[in-house]
């Protein structure tokens, strides 16, 4: 009897045991895991849209919610809950997008460098390494539209070689790394390296682009905006006279007419 | 005549053999150690006859019949002791190690006697918390656990949220604070706090020092709340019915404001230049002087409850079987909850050797919630923002037939003045309803094949399936600046499977020395889904599903699952019987860390001294106890997100919804070094008690957080805005004092008070990159090494009596709010308000949490209020803010009456500044939370025994009536002292519960 016992004590134990085979490595359903994501050229595919939706991010939201409240003809009513304060300039900088812009453009730069330190782990041959290449001309965009975006905000006005020299720029990012704490560099270094990232992008890029995927033209006229601020104003006006030709606009009443009742427009200045 | 007086001594003897036939039996009953048991329980079995042993464990049965034979003594954790029917009877009474488990549970095993656990537990009888007018059981514990800290949030009884709990202090800044929440053995997630029955409840034990929840390993750090349900009674008695039956009415705790009424208003905005002549006496001649909070909160909303339970067994076998109806409706129009619970535990002694149990309850909820209450955000559709918003000169009753005829230019009867909606007429569109399905069960196997040895397996459940839909019918077109109607629905399901084998051995080794080892191992499969989708575009009520809507949006869903795999053992070995020593060990791995730390290993040790055992105590006849206690271990808390170690790739959409185009993105970086978050536990503390009345339990612990889990802000350089990391160090402090004075102890008359308090002193130790602060504006909130947590905001200096504008302390300096301007310590410049915001040393979780309350019991009527205290509570109070202030004030709204005392003129003496400044967010919204109610109070009667007697098959009636929340003191300016937040805004209030029930045994 206690024999019987015994064993059924043993065989209940190492049942029991086998129930649990625990699963300790868990992963989650709807995400990659970072270190099987690069394996592949659609892969490439893949990141480079979601690159293209960072650059659309930076571009609209609350990123321009308070450039649009206090600048552009918009006029809320009394009773309105949102934009309020904006539209009085009666905010302040802790409110309303102060950290968001800084944020959301080393998130684009977070991105673009992502791409660009990772796209050489694709196993790929002659013909799709220069495929992959037009990606790589747009990271470096997208590089110089975040910076170019933030100058303006977070740095002083540039006035000459001198003072730019001794002046706070923007840290400059060029990897992925949770741990570092970039320091600023100076204002010179900064447009210097928006104009070299510039370069770098035109050499890779090769059509004019869309509305929907970036191209050379947006090149012009991000070259256009650092010469304005970098006060070569006639390089800014020259890459200016091309994209007005380029995109002319609306010449005849109705189609004007319709543009603000209807807001369609073919303008894209 | 022979034949006669055969007959007539026939007669009398029969007559004398039926008056011997009743036998007076007296007895005394013992334990094994021979201490009188005061309360046993002593039947005559087939009979109704029963009676209880008094103070000194004697007992009378005057009226035994002679055909009973045997009497049957029964008490809580002996076995039931039968004997034979005597003139006088001696009963010893052997301790039963199956029925301890009723004793106290402290952590798998078969629990132990409540008087020598070494840890720093404390117990609360099942008629503390069953029965409350509030469905949640935390609720009913605020006050009766000293150290133990619970908050409600909110007052809408359909809301199934889990209060705030927290058990010495807070231990972590990212991870969940809330404790271990397990029944019969089976954790359970929060919302079974509500869900549960809580009439179902037998004991709630709150185990608070690393001795007793070490074993506990994932999240004991937090403490554990172990929650016993009913069980049957073993034994050859009748069974217990029980049917309770109770209605009720609800109203708000505290008026939600203190607003001005119509002319207090009319005369301010005509003051101020708000209205115009025409309209003010427009709005005069109209006369409404509407009380908003009376539209919008009901005083008298219903409720009712149902109970069946039926509690018995055999000699083997026993059952508890429960149902419950209840049934609440909200204070705010058309909403409540509906709950049917049923329970059935069931458990049998088949032989020597084999045992088993299986306990399971299933609850089924259909809850509608009030739809737009939140803590923090100022919704002016939820009752408690709108109905302070609401100028008392509109009415919700007045609709002119034209609008060009009134001058006062209201808007059709939904719709008043300034575009604000009646709330009330809204809700009739919207759908808004969640119903829950919950199943909780436990079942297990027991084996004794030897004297001592216990092993048991045991398989728990707890499986939640939600539904729920919201959304607006097109009627409500215009109305919510919404262009037709909307619908969502989800559904979500969770289930959680623990698995436990424990080996358990006592034994003794001569008479002095008890052991008892134990050894298991556990594993637990959680996993969570869900999904949901919504439309736009219905475009009539009656056609209001899913599929009929124009525009489809994009569905949502959800996957997540993670397990722990733990091994586990203990030691407790007791000298002579006074001095006890407790040593546990466990390992316990979670998948929800790195390879790296994925387990740890958690380590506990306590001693206890019964010092009244020892000979020069046993002699002090006016003490009648006295323990000292010591332990000190480890546990650990992963209560975080179940993927926040492995790096990964995210989707991102680029185009709107009707194009989009499906991208990656980074969206998580690896830390493969996350672990455990593990905290050392020190506890020191000691019971006496005197003269049979007083009995005093103290505790001092300290508990270190090291490697705390913490959203480690990351700056945005790197492209992230924070990573969780094990970084930083936090220490709990503090003491623990629980006072019970049984003042009056007759046999049918009881007066008792009681008092626990709880000190606890929070502190952070390191934060992240050797910061010694780290301030968060959006929240007011600064993480303060040395300190802990403390509210950052400008400090509010007065109002300056010369020009009436509000006045800061300059940074570096504090003080009162005053009426005098100093310009070395003070300034009024408002455009550089952000340079001001400094820590206000104000912090935010309150350190002192208590209750105190007093038991009266005469015959048949019992008498019971408990009170319960917060002091040193801080809260800003944002609905404060849009009541004073002039940006809202000229949008029509009505104001606090504070504003009618503005500043006006040079020279007066003002709190708040004159209408043409801004107000800000500084110290004058920071205002003191601490807060004392009387939580409950209940009065109860049980018929007299006699009257049951009389009916033959009753055996108890009772009539009782309890109130919740009856008043409450506090200094706070918001509608809920409450409240467990930093910044209240449109919170839903807490409310005062009344109940009048019956409740009749059979």
């Amino acid at each position: 009897m206690k024999a019987l016992i015994t064993k059924t004590m043993l065989c209940v134990s190492f049942a029991a045991l086998a129930l649990t085979s625990c699963e300790l490595d868990q992963n989650p359903v709807g995400s990659i895991r970072e270190d099987e994501a690069w394996e592949k050229v659609t892969d490439a595919d893949n990141f480079y849209i979601g690159l293209l939706s960072a650059l659309r991010g930076v571009s609209g939201g609350s990123n321009v919610y308070v450039t649009e409240a206090q600048a552009d003809l918009f006029n809320i009513t009394l009773n309105a809950s949102s934009l309020n304060q904006e539209h009085k300039w009666t905010f302040t900088t802790q409110q309303f997008a102060g950290d968001n812009i800084w944020a959301s453009n080393y998130g684009l730069i977070g991105s673009a460098n992502y791409i660009l330190n990772n796209i050489d782990r694709i196993p790929a041959d002659e013909d799709e390494k220069e495929y992959l290449q037009t990606y790589v001309g747009v990271c470096h965009m997208a590089r110089a539209y975040a910076y170019i975006n933030m100058l303006p905000r977070y740095c002083v006005n540039y006035e000459n070689e001198e003072q730019a020299a001794t002046a706070y720029g923007l840290p400059i990012v060029e990897n992925v790394d949770i741990n570092a704490k970039p320091a600023r560099a100076s204002l010179k270094e900064t447009y210097e390296y928006i104009f070299n990232e510039l370069d770098l992008a035109e050499s890779l890029i090769y059509d004019e682009g869309t509305l929907d995927e970036p191209g050379l033209d947006l090149l012009t006229a991000l070259r256009a905006r650092a010469c304005l601020l970098h006060k070569d104003y006639d390089k800014a006006i020259e890459c200016c006279d091309v994209l007005i030709d380029a995109y002319p606009l609306i010449d005849n009443e109705s189609n004007f007419s319709k543009m603000w009742s209807d807001d369609t427009g073919s303008e894209i200045i | 005549m022979n034949k006669k007086l055969v007959l007539l001594s026939a007669f009398l003897l029969m007559g004398a053999g039926t008056m011997m036939a009743q036998k007076h039996v007296t007895g005394h009953v013992v334990d094994a150690d021979g201490q009188p048991v005061i309360g046993a329980t002593v039947r005559v079995p087939g009979t109704k006859i029963v009676t209880v042993t008094d103070d000194e464990g004697n007992f009378t049965i005057p009226s035994v019949p002679a055909s009973a034979k045997r009497l049957n003594v029964s008490y809580i954790g002996m076995q039931t002791a039968s004997v034979d029917v005597a003139g006088n009877v001696s009963v010893v009474m052997q301790e039963d190690a199956t029925n301890l488990e009723e004793a106290v549970v402290i952590g798998y095993g078969t629990g132990q006697k409540l008087g020598t656990v070494v840890g720093s537990v404390k117990k609360v009888g099942g008629e503390k918390v069953s029965g409350k007018p509030s469905i949640n059981v935390a609720d009913a514990l605020q006050g009766q656990v000293a150290g133990v800290q619970i908050l409600s949030s909110t007052g809408d009884v359909a809301d199934v949220s889990t209060p705030t709990i927290n058990v010495r202090g807070l231990g972590s800044l990212s991870a969940d604070n809330t404790p271990l929440i397990v029944v019969d053995g089976s954790p359970v997630g929060g919302a079974a706090l509500a869900l549960l029955n809580s009439n179902d409840i037998e004991s709630v034990t709150v185990l608070k020092d690393a001795s007793a929840t070490s074993i506990y390993g994932s999240r004991a750090a937090n403490g554990v709340m172990y929650i016993t349900t009913k069980k049957g009674r073993k034994g050859d008695e009748k069974a217990q019915i029980t049917i309770s039956q109770k209605f009720g009415w609800a109203q708000l705790a505290n008026p939600v404001g203190d607003v001005m009424n119509a002319n207090q208003l009319l005369q301010f905005q005509l003051e101020n230049d708000i209205i115009t002549m025409d309209q003010y006496k427009a709005y005069k001649d109209l006369g409404f002087n509407t009380d908003w909070q009376s539209y919008m909160f009901d005083k008298a909303a219903p409720m009712q409850t149902t109970d069946l339970s039926i509690r018995g067994g055999s000699q083997n076998t026993s059952y508890y079987v429960s149902a419950s109806y209840l049934k609440d409706d909200g204070l705010t129009y058309d909403s409540g909850i509906k709950r049917y619970t049923l329970r059935t535990n069931l458990d049998s002694k088949c032989n020597d050797w084999f045992a088993f149990g299986i306990n399971q309850s299933v609850t089924y909820a259909e809850r509608r919630l009030e739809g737009y209450s939140s803590v923090a955000t100022a919704n002016s559709y939820s009752p408690s923002t709108s109905s302070l918003l609401f100028a008392p000169y509109w009415s919700p009753y007045y609709h002119p037939e034209e609008l060009a005829d009134d001058p006062t230019t209201q808007y059709p009867y939904y719709y008043l003045s300034g575009g604000y909606i009646d709330t009330k007429y809204v809700y009739d569109l919207l759908a808004r309803d969640s119903y829950n399905l919950i199943y909780q069960g436990t079942g297990f196997i027991t084996l004794t094949p030897v004297k001592g040895l216990t092993i048991k397996s045991q398989l728990a459940l707890y499986a939640t399936d939600t539904k729920s839909n919201s959304g607006y019918r097109p009627d409500a077109l215009g109305l919510l600046n919404a262009n037709s109607g909307d619908k969502a629905a989800s559904h979500s399901r969770s289930s959680m499977w623990t698995i436990t084998n424990t080996a358990e051995y006592k034994f003794n080794i001569g008479e002095d020395h008890n052991f008892a080892l134990l050894l298991g191992h556990e594993g637990i499969k959680a996993s969570s889904e869900g999904f949901s989708a919504s439309v736009q575009g219905i475009t009539d009520d009656r056609f209001f599903l899913l599929g009929q809507g124009i525009d489809p949006q994009m569905p949502s869903e959800s996957y997540s699952k993670y397990e722990y795999l733990s091994f586990f053992g203990r030691i407790d070995y007791t000298l002579k019987n006074r001095y006890s020593f407790n040593y546990t060990v466990s390992d316990y791995s979670s998948s929800r860390f790195g390879k790296t730390n994925r387990s740890a290993i958690f380590l506990s040790g306590g001693v206890m001294w019964n010092a009244k055992l020892e000979d020069f105590f046993r002699d002090i006849e006016w003490m009648d106890d006295l323990r000292f206690r010591f332990s000190v271990g480890t546990t650990g808390n992963s209560e975080i997100g179940n993927y926040a170690h492995i790096g990964l790739i995210g989707m991102t959409y680029y185009g709107g919804n009707n194009s989009r185009t499906p991208g990656w993105g980074y969206a998580q970086v690896a830390n493969t070094e996350l672990g455990w978050e593990k905290q050392i536990q020190t506890n020191v503390g000691f019971n006496v008690s005197f003269l049979n009345k007083f009995h005093l339990d103290f505790n001092w612990y300290s508990r270190k957080t090291k490697n705390m889990l913490l959203g480690t802000p990351v700056p945005y350089t790197t492209g992230f805005s924070s990573q969780m990391r094990n970084i930083g160090e936090m220490t709990n402090r503090g003491i623990e004092i629980e006072l019970n004075v049984d003042a009056i102890q007759k046999k049918d008359a009881y007066l008792g008070f009681r008092f626990t308090y709880g000190y606890n002193m929070n502190r952070i130790d390191k934060l992240f990159y050797g910061m010694e602060e780290w301030p968060m504006y959006a929240s007011l909130l600064n993480y303060k090494v040395g300190k802990g947590l403390t509210y950052y905001m400008p400090i509010y200096a007065g109002v300056d009596k010369e020009d009436g504008a509000p006045m800061w302390y300059k940074v570096g300096y504090t003080g009162k709010a005053g009426h005098e301007f100093n310009p070395e310590t003070m300034t009024k410049n408002d455009i550089l308000i952000d340079e001001l915001y400094q820590d206000t040393g104000k912090k935010y979780i309150p350190p002192h949490t208590g209750g105190f309350g007093f038991t009266a019991m005469w015959k048949g009527l019992t008498l019971n209020a408990d009170f319960s205290f917060v002091l040193g509570k801080w809260m800003v109070d944002n609905g404060y803010w849009f009541l004073t202030s002039n940006n809202n004030a000229i949008l029509g709204v009505n104001q606090h009456v504070d504003m009618l005392d503005i500043w006006k003129k040079p020279g007066d003496l003002a709190k708040l500044p004159g209408f043409s400044y801004t107000q800000q967010f500084d110290t004058h919204l920071l205002n003191n939370a601490s807060f004392m109610r009387l939580k409950n109070l209940t009065l109860s009667y049980d018929l007299p025994k006699q009257w049951m007697e009389a009916t033959g098959f009753i055996s108890n009636v009772r009539l009782n009536f309890q109130a919740r929340n009856v008043f409450t003191i506090t200094k706070f300016s918001g509608p809920d002292p409450e409240i467990d937040s930093n910044i209240t805004v449109g919170a839903y209030p807490a409310t005062r519960q009344f109940t009048v029930g019956l409740e009749v045994t059979f």
